[in-house]
């Protein structure tokens, strides 16, 4: 093996041990094992011309696979786990939940300070500070449902999250919250479980609207890119012009579809609670 | 459901089993995938033990290490090894008639 070689494997295996972090040790080692063969297997190969090229290309195009099923594998250990022992992993997880407590006060302290010291703006700045309200508020009120509903809770924190991504003060905050979050498995998101009381229709109607958060979370994307034209503005304005303009119609467009989905969604679960609701008290 | 990189691998193992190799190892199914132009993508590290991972929870491949004195004779690390079972075999043979149903479609006319 030449240099470079050794680089691309010590580049797999360290991907590899990051990524395979905090997983079950059967998983994780099963991973590390089949990686370290298929490796082998790879450098040793007769028939292999570029084993650089095709080792790098292996890895580099695995990682979105990599980060999916590594998110996937601590959803389902974690469901499998009794309660008692999930909320000894979430204490000894901690960390996360002190930083995204921590951070979800950041945009209020920046939406009081914004209210005291700012003044002029007009409905701009309204709508600024009500904004880090809002984000504040979710990050936190999803901290707190979390305890008794993870799905409701992660969703809530995701949303404010979300919205921080449209302020330039608070964007770190809600990028550090959700890169955090699902690296370390504490933002689940989904659950097939969920709700198992619903019939069959009305529950794949709910799964339709089960995302509307992410429309949100694209929105507060599509609006955080619209503030890059407004920031290089010593720039040519024309190319930025319609950057902002695009990005900030395509972040109402996106965001008006989560705030729909997020209503549908509540009606139909309200609706299902309330028609379901005589049937099992006569059972 | 069966997605179109697991019926390329049940497809690959088929094939290897035809050859008279029962049992397959990651590389070894990712450079039989990488031959096809079509499945290059799917040998991706990531990408190939996800699915195998998935397709043994569904019972369509079966897996288990080698022996590690055979391993270790030949001075390398051991292999998982994967080999199709009657569960994958049938999911292969309807994904296959499937397909072929779909070619034999007519929708009775044509954009000429």
């Amino acid at each position: 093996m030449n240099g470079t070689e050794l680089l691309w494997v010590a580049l797999v295996r360290r991907w590899a041990a990051l990524y395979t972090r905090g997983l079950p040790a059967d998983v994780r080692d099963r991973r590390l094992l089949e990686l370290e063969s298929d490796v082998w297997e790879h450098l040793h190969d007769a028939d292999e011309r570029n084993v650089r090229r095709a080792v790098f290309g292996r890895f580099l195009r695995g990682i979105p696979a990599d980060v999916w099923w590594r998110y996937h594998t601590l959803l389902e250990s974690r469901r499998a786990r009794p309660r008692s022992q999930n909320m000894s992993t979430s204490l000894r997880g901690n960390w996360w939940v002190i930083l995204t407590a921590i951070l979800g006060v950041v945009p209020l302290g920046i939406s009081l300070a914004m209210l005291a010291t700012v003044s002029g703006g007009g409905a701009i700045r309204l709508v600024g500070v009500a904004g880090a309200a809002v984000s504040g508020a979710l990050l936190i009120g999803g901290l707190i449902r979390r305890q008794s509903d993870l799905i409701g809770g992660s969703q809530m924190i995701v949303a404010g999250a979300a919205l921080t991504l449209f302020g330039l003060e608070s964007m770190g905050v809600g990028i550090i919250v959700l890169v955090s979050g699902f690296w370390t498995g504490n933002l689940q998101l989904s659950a097939p479980s969920e709700a198992p009381d619903l019939q069959p229709v009305r529950q794949q109607q709910i799964s339709m609207t089960h995302y509307w958060f992410l429309w949100l979370a694209g929105a507060a994307l599509l609006f955080a890119i619209g503030w890059i034209p407004l920031i290089a503005e010593g720039g040519d304005l024309t190319w930025g012009y319609f950057i902002w303009v695009l990005s900030w119609l395509g972040a109402i467009v996106t965001g008006s579809i989560g705030i729909i989905l997020a209503g549908l969604r509540f009606t139909l679960r309200h609706h299902t609670r309330r028609t379901d609701a005589p049937a099992s008290q006569a059972t | 459901m069966i997605l179109p990189l697991e019926a390329s691998i049940l497809a690959t193992a088929v094939e290897l089993s035809r050859a008279g190799v029962d049992e397959f190892h990651g590389f070894e199914l990712a450079k039989r995938l990488r031959d096809d132009e079509g499945r290059r993508n799917l040998t991706a590290h990531g990408t190939l033990y996800k699915a195998l991972t998935r397709m043994e929870k569904a019972g369509l491949l079966s897996s288990a290490w080698e022996d590690a004195d055979q391993a270790t004779g030949e001075g390398r690390p051991r292999r998982r090894l994967y080999s199709i079972t009657m569960s994958g075999r049938s999911a292969l043979i309807q994904v296959e008639r499937e397909a072929e149903a779909l070619d034999r479609f007519d929708p009775g006319w044509s954009p000429s």
